[in-house]
């Protein structure tokens, strides 16, 4: 193929990788802190999606105002599911909460499916986003520069909040040793809280992009997407901020460009990303990034 | 007499922390040796490498005269050793006969074919382990807990019934992880005669990690003192306890 | 049931001869007075009572969480079907490309097809479990969830063996009552027998202390995989259970929700318990049926609405939710069926004066 196309390709690649960077971030916050898979993250995700969506549409909001909305609720959102449907089961098995997890995506697409209406909607995309121009040649979708440089914003934010604010320094000791954080008087209950609505919110951002860079909405959006970004953090070394967007970007680009240079293999686009994870898991089970966590015997 | 236990050189190192050095430790056979040391030594950590449960990071592990370094555990207790934990890991859901009984599993040489269909043979060897089982509670005077949940026991009774199921799996050579913890000095005493006893008993050599100094210098022939990771003495209990380095370890610095 | 004791039937054998008869008996007039609508929810439970009883073992007695499940039934479903589907059936569902050659004329009957299906179920379980049974519990669920979905778009692609996303359709109605029935029976048999053997107390070592139980000279990993396989095994043979149930599969029929569907009635059941899985696979099966009316038009009198599709799958994410949180051991616990516990709760005479030792 020729480079221009080689290009073209790539930079939705490189723009997709941002996308699952971006929810990618969620997972691995949450996993950090609770060592809980938040298997609902995918759905939140679709959750930020249709409030966006209902902003504009029902509510006739400007796209700013349903964005940022959207984004604020779906945070809240977040926090009450954990409240709901995690903190009960904090000191119970790993297995049970996870269990709980599970049932927490299926409710949250099946109200989705009661709520919203099975039938896919049509995301309200503004002039601005839709809108391509070319840079050497290659039609850039203004959509898909707008994501990577959204991610590495956020990005930037996260690693100064976490390394440099005390409520990022809190969630690092919880995510260590939650038994010595409490000691050290720090309220656990609400470092819980704000990861997952920072974990949410990203999610909210991912879908509203994702949204902007698809435009169908439909209850099980979250599925594949969650899924696959929930691999890219373990791939990258899950409770690493870097490794998920690592493997957030890794996961995104060898799944457009295989497919850019084999064609045959579009059909199998969506294994890539478990093949990727069984490879890793094997060799590295801890990750690109990650670091070992080892049990007392 | 023979080494049946010698750890030549053997490091661990976690990360930057080493928490075993140069363990060099010789054990012969039908000896009670004793491992002292404070808290967070390596005392455990050298079981957990002897045992498979970790892998030294250098260092070699003999046991009768093979290599058994790097094997995994239940290789290694395939071999003939056995241990108890120092939090006592029972299998919680399970009696305290069925606790023994599963301990027993490797040495039956049964096949799935023949347990699911019930052969005869099955049969006779499910009796066999039944008829050991009690024994060996009794041995340790828990034959009327059978069926009792194995956490139901009271702590003392616990770690009974971990010595029990270490001994279930025929071992030559038996780890005790501090055995006496929690004992009142009656129950330490009847500890001692015990160890001694499943020694004669069971033809054992046996190693003990243990902070009660009545039980170890009681039974103990040889000590080693761990403070850090490191050797920091070996002899025998007068030694030990006239050792200037030992008295510092433990009392620390002034 | 105390195996160990020579004397003449004990009780506990001649209550379990009794229900036997008293089962066979049943089934034989089920089969002849149920509607056709009731015998196709009665079948469905033998088959959810094998799907749950598989899982369980893993999941509950073995301490694995895995989330392969429907993988496995995939892999059983399709193998069965190709092999019984005559060759004019392949000729007329494989529209889009023709069906590999080798496969084009094999015609075998139902019974070696299950089976075959079963095994190559097994072996992929087999091979998965080697690969992944030493990772921690939440990656593992996570790698046999992957697998899952790594068989199921296989499967959706490999156009010439399984004619993609086009399933099959027009398979020939094997699955009757006595199949099932008969299949559930025979599983239900074998892993009670082996779970009360010296193999399942080193399952159930497993999951209380693997460490300890590896040290007890266990081999962790040997017997995680052993169970893994039967585990993939039986659900293979579920599988082709199901696809000669339904008539028809395709991928889609095997998404992650299948799996919640079982792992549904295991967790109702009690996670760690035979009997629980087999009471709610039958209660589960008939409620899925009944609450169907959930997904259509509903009328309160004041209110009434048309069909809310969706709305039973949320009362039953609802309800695994809310006992996984406030129940979790489910209906049952680890605790199993006896027929002394029936005496204790007055159903059946108490015994005689001598101890029960043994009875579980």
């Amino acid at each position: 193929m020729d480079f221009q196309t080689f290009l073209q390709q790539f930079v939705n690649a490189f723009s997709l990788g941002s996308l699952y960077a971006l929810i990618a971030i969620g997972y691995t916050m949450v996993y950090g802190i609770l060592r809980l898979i938040n298997f609902a993250h995918g759905d939140i995700f679709m959750v930020g999606g249709y409030l966006a969506f209902y902003g504009v549409s029902a509510f006739l909001m400007p796209w700013w105002l349903a964005v940022i909305v959207a984004i604020a609720l779906t945070a809240i959102f977040g926090v009450g599911l954990e409240r709901v449907a995690y903190r009960p089961l904090r000191d119970s098995p790993r297995i049970s909460i996870m269990i709980s997890a599970i049932g927490a995506s299926f409710l949250l697409e099946n109200l989705a499916i009661v709520l919203f209406g099975a039938r896919p909607k049509a995301f309200p995309v503004p002039e601005f986003f839709a809108t391509n121009f070319v840079l050497g040649g290659v039609h850039i979708a203004t959509v898909s520069l707008v994501i990577p440089v959204v991610t590495a914003v956020i990005l930037a934010v996260l690693i100064w909040m976490v390394h440099s604010t005390r409520v990022g320094m809190a969630m690092r000791a919880v995510s260590t040793d939650v038994e010595a954080a409490r000691l050290m008087a720090i309220d656990v209950n609400r470092i819980v809280s704000i990861t997952f609505a920072i974990g949410s919110a990203l999610a909210a951002i991912g879908g509203i992009m994702w949204a902007l860079k698809y435009p169908r909405l439909e209850p099980l959006m979250g599925i594949m997407p969650g899924l696959k970004c929930f691999i890219a953090a373990v791939i990258g070394g899950i409770g690493s901020i870097g490794g998920a967007v690592l493997g957030g970007l890794l996961l995104g680009i060898i799944e457009l460009m295989t497919v850019a240079f084999l064609p045959e293999l579009t059909g199998y686009k969506d294994a890539f990303a478990f093949v990727l994870l069984i490879i890793v898991l094997l060799v590295k089970p801890t990750g690109l990034l990650g670091k070992n966590q080892g049990e007392k015997v | 007499m023979t080494s049946i236990l010698q750890t030549v050189a053997v490091n661990k190192q976690f990360g930057g922390l080493a928490a075993v050095s140069g363990l060099d430790i010789d054990v012969q056979e039908g000896e009670i040796i004793g491992l002292i040391g404070p808290n967070g030594a390596g005392k455990t950590t050298s079981f957990n490498l002897i045992t498979g449960v970790y892998k030294p990071t250098s260092g070699s592990i003999l046991f009768a005269g093979r290599e058994i370094s790097g094997m995994k555990p239940h290789a290694i207790t395939h071999m003939g050793v056995a241990r108890t934990f120092q939090n006592i890991r029972l299998f919680k859901e399970m009696s305290v006969l069925e606790n023994v009984l599963v301990a027993q599993h490797m040495r039956m040489g049964t096949n799935l074919l023949e347990a699911t269909l019930r052969l005869p043979s099955y049969l006779k060897k499910e009796r066999h382990i039944h008829e050991r089982a009690r024994a060996l509670l009794a041995e340790v005077g828990l034959d009327h807990h059978e069926q009792a949940r194995a956490t139901s026991l009271p702590y003392g009774k616990q770690r009974r019934l971990e010595i029990a199921r270490a001994l279930a799996t025929e071992p030559k050579l038996l780890f005790l992880d501090e055995p006496a913890a929690g004992m009142n000095p009656q129950e330490s005493v009847e500890l001692m005669d015990f160890i001694l006893k499943i020694r004669d008993q069971f033809k054992l050599t046996i190693v003990l990690i243990e902070h009660h100094m009545q039980v170890v210098m009681g039974v103990c022939k040889r000590m080693y003192v761990l403070d850090y990771g490191v050797t920091i003495a070996h002899g025998t209990p007068d030694e030990i306890q006239n050792n200037p380095a030992v008295i510092e370890a433990y009392l620390g610095v002034g | 049931m105390n195996t160990l004791k020579k004397s003449p039937m004990s009780r506990d054998a001649k209550l379990t001869l009794s229900a036997a008869i008293i089962g066979l008996i049943l089934l034989f007039i089920f089969d002849q007075s149920f509607d056709r609508f009731t015998m196709q929810i009665f079948k469905l439970c033998a088959i959810n009572i094998i799907l749950a009883l598989s899982l369980n073992l893993i999941n509950g007695f073995t301490g694995l969480f895995s989330l392969g499940h429907a993988g496995f039934m995939a892999v059983g479903a399709y193998t069965c079907a190709i092999l019984t589907m005559s060759p004019e059936q392949k000729e007329v569902n494989f529209i889009l490309q023709p069906i590999v050659p080798w496969l084009a004329q094999v015609q075998i009957p139902f019974a070696p097809a299950l089976l075959l299906g079963g095994m190559l179920a097994g072996f992929i379980g087999w091979v998965l479990g080697v690969i992944t049974l030493r990772l921690r519990d939440d990656y593992l669920a996570i790698a046999t969830l992957g697998f899952s979905e790594i068989i199921r778009v296989v499967l959706t692609n490999a156009q010439t063996v399984t004619n993609g996303s086009l399933g099959l359709k027009g398979l020939p109605r094997f699955t009757t009552m006595w199949w099932s029935w008969g299949m559930a029976i025979l599983i239900t048999v074998f892993l009670v027998l082996l779970i009360k053997s010296s193999y399942g107390r080193a399952f159930k070592a497993i999951r209380d202390n693997e460490i300890a139980a590896e040290s007890m000279g266990i081999n962790v990993l040997g017997l995680k995989v052993m169970s893994f396989t039967i585990s993939s095994f039986l659900a293979g043979i579920a599988g082709g259970l199901l696809a000669h149930y339904l008539t028809t599969i395709d991928p889609k029929q095997f998404i992650f929700l299948k799996t919640f569907d079982i792992l549904l009635i295991v967790v109702l059941g009690g996670v760690g318990s035979l009997t629980g899985s087999v009471v709610a696979a039958i209660v589960v099966t008939i409620a899925m049926e009944a609450l169907r009316f959930l997904d259509g038009p509903l009328n309160f009198g004041f209110y009434a609405t048309t069909g809310i599709p969706g709305l039973r799958m949320v009362f039953f994410s609802a309800l695994l939710m809310i006992v996984v949180i406030y129940r979790q051991q489910g209906l049952m616990g680890k605790a199993e069926f006896s027929w002394d516990a029936l005496s204790r709760i007055g159903l059946l005479p108490r015994r005689g004066a001598k101890a029960a030792k043994g009875g579980r």
